[in-house]
């Protein structure tokens, strides 16, 4: 019966992840193929998926536009997704730490407010949050991108869930031993927390290296482009050039893979470990 | 207490390291684009008039690498021609082009000159987003050379509110080898003998093979949302007598329910349904890929399905007819143009910019470079290739057929209503009368704000 019960869940789980995993092997093996094949099989058949004809061109085509450098906004990208989880990796830890663990007065309401805010929509604070950084004068250089993603709110609270889980005793302890709170955040709270640290950080990398909207909006010059912007600019009024979206997209797809496959460990680690505290 | 102070110390060079960083990169940037990058932010940031100074032009448009390598060429020799003016052009992607402008007037900032979609021009106009051009256009305009049913489109209560770079028509685009193999007479290629819609079912239904996945006919570019959508799609109301809006633009009731129009939309709706030979989806592509007998287009897909499918030849695969007709023949018309906004603080140097690109002299390269359907009568006198097929079918249906958009401020409303009536006509089948009632109610409660 058990035996059964396994194989189940391990075919649910197969079929799963096929079908996840299909459209990513779809869009990789389109962007080796000449544009003229890849909408020519479009029923369930061996060259939906396997390229007829092998090409690099679409990769040729994407690197060789001086137009639009990629590696140029590859560059952009990572400076500013590296940046924004460093900051925030900081500033979002802080603030959950004060909110879990220290004692102060207004906590409570300050952190209800701070919560409050998860229930507005990006969209929403867009115009106001452009109008302060344009006054700031930052339209068109990276400090725009950075700075207002340097604090989420969702990262706060995500930490303040994980910061919840370290004993009082544990700070009492530091605190007899003579420890400043900010010792006893950064050598007794933060070491144990490596774990939801690495999760809020790849949420934010992620978040940043797929930001499309803010990029969009604050930067003109297009030397300073992010990759997402750069990829819609292969769509336009005309046609959409897919081979080199989807050369593209393979492209900015990597280094998201590469850091999952080495983080992924401590990822899923503290979502199971999120799951079953209680 | 001396650990916080640390700390606050560490934080501290933290938030200057990150602010030198964004500035370095912000010079670096500025540097490699020749000094452009690095002159905009001092002189857009503040006002100036002077004749001897050197004046900054902040031009944004929509993405479309042909287009923008031509309006590169174009920058050079006005910069050449006025070296006291430069020229920033900075592209967006076509897809939130209306977002980012929107964000950019509603701060304060935008740049002197933008693209313009035509339909588009009457919102900007009616919130004072853009200026203007009639003063400019009886000075050194050359207005009486733009075709006059273009002209109408970009005026709003009388003023002229943008210049165009071009203009925009649709034909029938048909599979030569699909009409062949099935024994259909061609179509002429004859502006003035363009098929009726019955002839035109008649070739589709031949056609139509969905066993073997080869579709009949798509009659207006799919049934998805957008301006292009709507773009192919109003003409049929427009052929069958119809109209969309009364017209002084302030009245939709009397006339996208009139009963010419109900008979254009009956008839969009029974090639999906009754008749079956339009294909509720459509594979991408699908014409090119030899799937489909008859598309609409326009003139920039003759070169768009050369660069894209090489091996799919004009005049060997497939040609071009005129845009068929019904009771009238109509054809759709207005495309992109330039207008200045009213934050620009050097409206006579950004004239100057506009002037030069879509001028006389500036029209006839712009075709040259990105053979779009000509604004201009000078243009398609200028060159002979213009009175060839298949380019004269565009030409000639654009002076003689076409129809502009409705000019309203409520335009927004109207393309998602129209695209959207369509879609259910098309889609689900729904009793015509319903759907265009909901169409109208809709549009209605938008004019109500603007009468």
């Amino acid at each position: 019966m058990e035996r059964i019960g396994h194989l189940l869940k391990w075919i649910v789980m197969i079929a799963v992840a096929l079908i996840s995993l299909l459209p990513i092997f779809w869009m990789v093996m389109g962007a080796f193929r000449p544009r003229q094949e890849l909408f020519q099989y479009v029923s369930l058949e061996w060259h939906l998926f396997i390229p007829v004809e092998w090409t690099l061109q679409n990769f040729i085509d994407l690197f060789s536009d001086s137009s639009k450098p990629l590696g140029r906004f590859i560059n952009n990208t990572l400076l500013v997704a590296v940046s924004v989880t460093l900051l925030s990796l900081l500033f979002n830890s802080m603030a959950a730490f004060a909110f879990s663990k220290l004692r102060f007065r207004g906590r409570g309401v300050v952190f209800a407010v701070f919560l409050s805010a998860l229930v507005i929509p990006g969209e929403v604070t867009m115009v106001p949050t452009y109008l302060l950084v344009h006054a700031f004068g930052w339209i068109d250089s990276f400090r725009a991108l950075i700075v207002p993603a340097a604090v989420s709110v969702f990262s706060i609270f995500l930490l303040v869930q994980f910061f919840a889980d370290v004993p009082r005793e544990l700070l009492e302890a530091g605190k007899i031993d003579g420890a400043s709170w900010p010792g006893i955040y950064a050598k007794i709270v933060l070491p144990s927390m490596v774990p939801a640290l690495i999760t809020m950080g790849l949420i934010t990398f992620l978040g940043q290296w797929d930001a499309y909207l803010w990029p969009l909006i604050v930067i003109n010059d297009e030397s300073k482009q992010m990759l997402q912007v750069a990829i819609a600019t292969f769509t336009n009024l005309q046609a959409t050039e897919w081979g080199k979206i989807l050369a593209a997209d393979t492209v900015a797809s990597v280094p998201i893979l590469i850091l999952f496959l080495f983080l992924q460990k401590y990822y899923v680690q503290s979502i199971v470990n999120s799951g079953i505290k209680g | 207490m001396l650990r916080l102070r640390k700390m606050m110390i560490v934080l501290l060079i933290a938030c200057f390291g990150i602010a030198l960083l964004s500035a370095c990169s912000t010079k670096g940037s500025g540097g490699e684009n020749a000094g452009a990058g690095g002159a905009s932010q001092g002189t857009s940031a503040e006002p100036n008039k002077g004749d001897g100074k050197k004046v900054e032009i902040r031009y944004w448009r929509h993405d479309f690498a042909p287009e923008v390598q031509a309006l590169q060429k174009m920058i050079q020799s006005f910069e050449a021609a006025n070296p006291n003016i430069t020229v920033k052009m900075e592209v967006i992607p076509y897809g939130d082009y209306e977002t980012k402008i929107r964000t950019a007037l509603a701060a304060g900032n935008a740049p002197d000159v933008i693209g313009l979609d035509g339909p588009t021009l009457a919102a900007y106009a009616h919130q004072g987003a853009v200026i203007p051009l009639d003063a400019y256009f009886e000075a050194d305009g050359n207005k009486e050379d733009i075709a006059a049913p273009v002209l109408a489109s970009l005026t709003y209560k009388d003023q002229i509110y943008a210049a165009p770079l071009n203009d925009a028509s649709i034909g029938m685009f048909y599979n030569k080898k699909l009409f062949e193999k099935n024994d259909i007479e061609l179509p002429s290629k004859d502006p003035n003998q363009a098929w009726t819609w019955e002839q035109v079912l008649q070739a589709a239904q031949k056609i139509n093979d969905p066993a073997n996945k080869v579709y009949g006919i798509d009659p207006g570019w799919g049934l998805g949302e957008g301006e292009g959508s709507t773009f192919v799609k109003l003409p049929f109301i427009w052929q069958a007598g119809g109209e969309i809006l009364s017209p002084d633009g302030n009245e939709v009731k009397g006339y996208l329910d009139s009963p010419e129009s109900k008979r254009a939309l009956s008839f969009f709706s029974s090639l999906y349904n009754e008749y079956k030979v339009a294909p509720k989806e459509i594979p991408p592509e699908a014409f090119e890929t030899g799937k489909l007998g008859i598309v609409v287009n326009g003139p920039w897909a003759i070169s768009g399905f050369a660069t894209s499918h090489p091996d799919f030849k004009l005049g060997e695969d497939w040609d071009i007819a005129p845009l068929w007709k019904d009771a009238k023949q109509v054809t759709p018309n207005g495309s992109w143009n330039m207008a200045i906004t009213k934050d620009s603080k050097q409206p006579d140097a950004a004239w100057k910019f506009v002037n030069w690109v879509t001028g006389i002299e500036g029209a006839k390269f712009w075709y040259q470079e990105t053979k779009n359907l000509p604004a201009r009568l000078s243009t398609a006198s200028a060159i002979p290739e213009l009175t060839e097929y298949p380019m004269n079918i565009f030409v000639e249906q654009s002076s003689k057929f076409a129809h502009p958009r409705p000019v309203t401020p409520a335009y927004p409303v109207i393309t998602t209503a129209i695209s959207k009536l369509f879609a259910d006509l098309g889609v689900s089948g729904r009793n015509v009368d319903e759907a265009v009632a909901e169409a109208v109610t809709a549009i209605d409660k938008a004019l109500e704000k603007y009468r």
